[in-house]
């Protein structure tokens, strides 16, 4: 009896304890205080927390009514700035993690992203993220600095030409392209020429008209980046080389780039015959090459554009002032030597 | 032999009492495969009842308050009216508050619960992060939450091993349903987004086929993966193309080859070749050369054109091998000194930069096959250039830059 007693009892705790094992591997994955798998420092838990945005309010986020004035989804969108993204990004970075909103208010309510954009709330990067996945098609017709965007941004004039047509949006980039000139004339603030857009306009000017270009890009009307200058030369209308290194110098001039980072203009002028580059090259060599991300290398525009001495040999002889810079081979490159050596 | 059996107890003192004591019982192997067995009833039949499906009586249990132990009403915080520390964000919001299904399981979401933001935190990697994802097939303002979330997560472990690509099976579902969300929901160079996530989803195309269709004008990359899915006819293609090619750059050498395919095969114009919009192309941006960089399409293209191309890339940091190959080996000596200045000059540019890549693979253009000058070693190769330069010449029975005087 006693046996039987104890046979029951310990086949009863079996069950018991299979049972209650069973069970306990259910409980950890779904606890709350279940350990993390890894063990993590403290530090790394608070920069996540730093770079992190605050999830509720974005779980919270909802939308106006589709038939909803333009104000109430205005106001929205405006409401998106208020959100805690966190240290690393916030709202007007590439990175925020609000970019599906503003594509659900391009669909919904372009309308009330003009008006951003109008006032000045809704930066180029948003704005060209939009017309990149094909949102706000009609963008001309709502904004109101449409000639400074036809100028400065290619993404809008690409959607304008596909929807509106090519050839008329040529003559709309072109129409802003000289009005621009004729008005900002002696005006502090210069609008932005995007040297793409202007070859983009030159194709649909008359002869008449691309004679003009010259001179108003000469006149400094506009603000461009001199390190694009050189793809003017891709159209018939500057064909002078002369002409596009005056128009890098005049641009380059007031650029503060003490670190001469974005200084590839310089390569581009000495291709196009420009012994001031060269130089500039030459005294740059040895301090350019340090730098660790730079859209300007100076070794690599003086293997393009001279001849003679290269590597080492330039550069020790440029050291102790013992360098020639003669004018061009036949070839166009500058011949570098060192003075006094048989030529 | 008799057996002395113990008074019954609950607990044995040692390890060897139970042995003994297990050894000695009269029926101890029935009672072993008996006490086994039930074990094993006990072990599995508890498992087997945990995976029912006990989610419509959870349900009926949060929806009416009850707290029980252990149950956690996931859905609790999106379902409550918001608190007034989001208040503001939905001040705007005229809605209908529908019955949304939770876009985040097995955290706390109890109001006194630490925020969403501090439990994330502290998981251990972003792979364990993204399972507390789970896309609730719900409407584009449950997409938009979803892919936010995902975004804002990713953003605090920017940088961390597997990022982005384990987000990819995350989306697949969302990108099915609502595929121009996903597409906006990342900055385009964010991440490598495209790489992991957008771009092979592209290429697998989508049921919303017109909505893509839109999306590849935006940028070359988008076009490629489109046509590449058969979502895209001929017509809109080479017209799409040629409007890239004038307005917008290349950001990738994959790219650069597509549209430079599509422009060279159209390149035709009434029996004339017309290759300007073709030099537009490949003479910008950092992969731009690579347009024209297969060995059959600069057999076909000028030099000049060519040689725009790569000048570009070199000095963009990014030269063509292919390229400066082939111009070394056509004669054409600015190739063949930035051959040598990026070789052999030992600047520290050169090796920070993505020359370095080149530089390992121009090893065998200059000692074996294109330059044959009487010199040591490669060390001596910009010293000989420079004293030598007048008298080297590319030999064109040798295939070889060699040191000899030009013929007068």
């Amino acid at each position: 009896m006693c046996i039987l007693k104890n046979q029951s009892f310990q086949l009863f705790a079996s069950l018991l304890v299979g049972s209650i094992l069973g069970a306990w591997q259910l409980i950890p994955s779904a606890s709350l205080s279940s350990p993390p798998k890894q063990k993590m420092e403290k530090r790394d838990i608070e920069r996540h927390y730093r770079n992190t945005a605050e999830l509720e309010p974005i779980l919270s986020l909802t939308l106006p009514y589709k038939n909803d004035s333009v104000d109430a989804w205005y106001r929205f969108a405006l409401s998106l700035d208020d959100l805690e993204l966190g240290q690393r990004y916030d709202n007007s970075a590439d990175a925020t993690p609000l970019l599906s909103w503003y594509t659900l208010i391009a669909k919904y309510k372009p309308q009330a992203l003009y008006k951003l954009y109008n006032q000045g709330k809704l930066n180029e990067m948003k704005f060209n993220h939009l017309l990149r996945f094909g949102y706000l098609k009609y963008w001309d017709e709502s904004i109101v600095n449409t000639d400074e965007v036809l100028l400065s941004n290619s993404q809008a004039v690409l959607t304008m030409a596909y929807h509106k047509g090519v050839n008329k949006t040529r003559v709309r980039v072109k129409q802003a392209f000289f009005k621009l000139a004729e008005t900002q004339l002696g005006r502090t603030k210069k609008p932005d020429l995007n040297v793409e857009n202007l070859l983009f306009a030159i194709k649909g000017m008359s002869n008449e008209e691309k004679t003009k270009v010259p001179e108003l890009l000469k006149s400094g009307v506009f603000s461009i980046d001199p390190q694009y200058l050189y793809r003017l030369k891709l159209d018939e209308t500057f064909n002078d080389n002369q002409l596009i290194v005056a128009l890098i110098k005049q641009y380059s001039e007031k650029i503060r780039d003490k670190e001469k980072v974005f200084a590839s203009y310089m390569a581009d002028g000495a291709l196009l015959g420009s012994k001031q580059y060269i130089q500039s090259m030459i005294d740059n060599v040895e301090f350019n090459a340090d730098q660790r991300r730079a859209d300007y290398c100076a070794a690599c525009g003086l293997a393009l554009s001279t001849e003679g001495l290269i590597g080492f040999p330039l550069i020790n002889a440029s050291k102790v002032s013992k360098l020639s810079l003669e004018n061009t081979d036949s070839k166009g490159a500058f011949i570098l030597s060192r003075k006094g050596a048989a030529q | 032999m008799s057996v002395k059996l113990k008074k019954p107890t609950l607990f044995y003192s040692t390890t060897a009492e139970v042995e003994q004591d297990v050894l000695n019982h009269p029926y101890k192997a029935e009672f072993l495969i008996s006490s086994l067995f039930i074990f094993i009833v006990g072990f599995f039949g508890s498992q087997k009842l945990g995976q029912l499906d006990l989610a419509p009586m959870t349900q009926s249990v949060c929806e009416r308050g009850i707290s029980l132990p252990l149950l956690q009403c996931e859905t609790q915080t999106l379902l409550q009216a918001p608190d007034s520390a989001n208040a503001k964000y939905t001040k705007n919001s005229v809605n209908k508050r529908s019955q949304r299904k939770s876009l985040i399981v097995g955290m706390d979401q109890s109001k006194d619960a630490p925020s969403l933001r501090a439990q994330f935190s502290s998981l251990p990697d972003l792979q364990t992060l993204l399972e507390k994802l789970k896309w609730n097939n719900g409407d584009e303002q449950d997409a938009a939450r979803f892919l936010s979330v995902i975004t804002a997560l990713e953003n605090g472990r920017m940088n961390e091993p597997g990022m982005p690509s384990t987000a990819s099976s995350t989306l697949d579902a969302v990108w099915n349903k609502y595929p121009d969300l996903v597409a906006t929901s990342h900055c385009l160079n964010c991440s490598r987004f495209y790489q992991h996530i957008l771009g092979p989803f592209f290429k697998a195309g989508s049921k919303n086929k017109e909505r893509l269709k839109q999306i590849a004008l935006g940028h070359p990359r988008f076009l490629q993966a489109n046509y590449q899915s058969g979502q895209l006819e001929v017509d809109d293609l080479t017209q799409i193309a040629r409007l890239q090619a004038e307005l917008l750059t290349s950001e990738d050498a994959d790219t650069a080859r597509f549209i430079g395919d599509i422009l060279l095969k159209n390149a035709s114009n009434g029996g004339k070749k017309d290759l300007s919009l073709l030099h537009h192309w490949s003479s910008k941006g950092w992969n731009g050369s690579y347009a024209v960089s297969d060995y059959h399409k600069m057999l076909q293209l000028p030099q000049k054109l060519l040689a725009d191309a790569w000048q570009r890339g070199v000095l963009a940091g990014a030269d063509n091998a292919e390229l400066t190959r082939y111009l070394v080996s056509t004669g054409y000596r600015p190739a063949l000194r930035w051959l040598l200045w990026s070789h052999a000059s030992d600047l520290s540019y050169f090796k920070n930069r993505s020359y370095q890549d080149q530089i390992d693979r121009y090893n065998d253009l200059i000692l074996n096959l294109y330059i044959d000058f009487p010199i040591e070693s490669k060390d001596d190769l910009t010293g000989f250039y420079s004293k030598n330069w007048k008298n080297i010449n590319w030999d064109s029975s040798s295939k070889k830059w060699v040191l000899k005087k030009k013929a007068l």
